[in-house]
């Protein structure tokens, strides 16, 4: 049971997790993250891993009942479980690697440039860490790899000096239409303010929908009109 | 890794760019928002329906008589002229629709007016209905589900008929856009789904006691 659970957690969520982010903290730094803190602490993670939990297999197919502080000297489970609490000092290990390779890496590490993995995805086309803007100009994908592919396209003609955005259709990513977004404006918060006092009215009394209901219309309306 | 790649990539050739300039202001249908924003609460208020559906017939289920025993039938009279005007009403809104796609303000307006007027018809009813159901909220689980139902559709009439009475105006006195014409067409599938959620609850609550 703690054995499966914890291959199914650590191996489909935290290794990823790690993984992830020494992949695109670079991205968001600038700096690479050191490779031999990498390597060495991939090695001892996986390592520390299966030490900790493989053998928790055969303990529960011994008969190991699962979240015990103690048992008797003539199950004969010593040494499996030894075998587990030196695993996780091994990941334990692992994990400080892994951390301090971090710290170095965020301060010390190499530049990256925009794309030091030789992706094929969007994010490794601008700089690191990105400028606000993300992209100029905007680029135009036409393919699952577009940064591995031979030429890119990219979209002109929207406006800079209103917020405008690019729509495109649902299925096939083709251009509709230009949006233009709605500037700063103070009936959002309005609305806000209106549902918040409603809701919490309701908790007193009923009424509140009846003289709340009419305060959240006002709001919508304000924040509707041109 | 990078030098692989430099020795790989072929030199990029000069963008073909694509001119967004050219595009409209507004997307109709599937390439609205709001088109995504309506089919979406649509989709959570039809499932609230369904559940005060499941909670009716549960309770009707559980009971043993349906209404309970001194509480009479709810009113067929209100009830069946609200359905007939609330399917009446598809018409104008349909007008509206229409008329909102070519972006015809004067026949949008027009269309938009009736259509609020018989909106607001079908509330007034709906009061009639409350009246005619014979029975208390407060009074039985058969009076509490009741007049939820009733009640949680007519927030839906209540909420569709201020949307409307919005658009009239904004249609007759605002300073338009094309994108309130997109409001419009959103609005009518809206005033679509609330009259087509009331058919099978109407069945239920008022045929379904009668069927026995």
């Amino acid at each position: 049971m703690v054995a499966h659970l914890h291959y199914v957690l650590i191996g489909g969520a935290v290794f990823p997790l790690l993984g992830a982010l020494w992949y695109w903290l670079p991205k968001m730094s600038g700096r690479l993250m050191p490779e031999p803190a990498g390597r060495a602490s991939v090695a001892l993670l996986v390592a520390g891993f299966h030490l900790t939990f493989f053998p928790m297999h055969q303990l529960g197919l011994e008969g190991m009942p699962r979240r015990v502080f103690t048992y008797g000297r003539d199950t004969g489970w010593a040494g499996l479980n030894l075998v587990a609490t030196g695993g996780a000092f091994v990941i334990l290990a692992g994990l400080l690697v892994y951390v301090a390779g971090l710290a170095w890496g965020l301060r010390r590490g190499r530049l990256a440039g925009p794309d030091p993995w030789g992706a094929d995805t969007l994010e490794w086309a601008t700089a690191s860490p990105p400028p606000s803007y993300n992209h100029a100009p905007l680029p135009a994908v036409t393919s699952r790899h577009p940064l591995w592919a031979p030429a890119a396209t990219t979209v002109t003609g929207i406006r800079s000096e209103v917020r405008e955005i690019l729509v495109t259709t649902a299925g096939h990513a083709a251009p509709s239409h230009r949006q233009v977004l709605d500037g700063p404006a103070v009936a959002p918060l309005l609305l806000s303010a209106a549902v918040t006092a409603t809701l919490v009215g309701v908790v007193f009394t009923p009424w509140a929908i009846v003289w709340g209901s009419p305060l959240c219309f006002a709001a919508l309306t304000l924040w509707f009109w041109p | 890794m990078t030098d692989a790649r430099a020795a790989t990539a072929e030199p990029r050739a000069a963008p073909a760019a694509i001119d967004a300039a050219r595009l409209p202001h507004v997307g109709w249908g599937p390439a609205a928002a709001v088109w995504w924003a309506v089919w979406s609460l649509i989709t959570i208020e039809g499932t609230v329906f369904v559940l005060l559906v499941t909670v009716y017939v549960y309770l009707r289920g559980i009971a043993t008589a349906w209404p309970p025993e001194g509480i009479r039938l709810p009113g067929l009279a209100g009830s069946t002229a609200n359905v007939l005007l609330l399917l009446a009403s598809v018409v104008p809104t349909v007008g509206a629709h229409r008329a909102a796609l070519r972006r015809d303000r004067r026949a949008t307006t027009h269309y938009l007016v009736v259509a609020t007027v018989l909106s607001l018809g079908t509330i007034a009813l709906r009061g009639v209905e409350l009246a005619q159901l014979h029975v208390r909220w407060d009074g039985h689980a058969y009076g509490s589900i009741v007049w939820t139902i009733l009640g949680t559709h007519l927030s839906h009439l209540v909420a569709s008929t201020l949307e409307d009475v919005l658009l009239c105006l904004l249609m007759r006195f605002g300073p338009l856009e094309d994108r309130h014409y997109v409001d419009v067409t959103v609005s009518a599938l809206y005033w679509y789904f609330v009259v087509a959620a009331w058919i099978p609850l109407y069945l239920l609550v008022y045929w379904l006691p009668r069927a026995g």
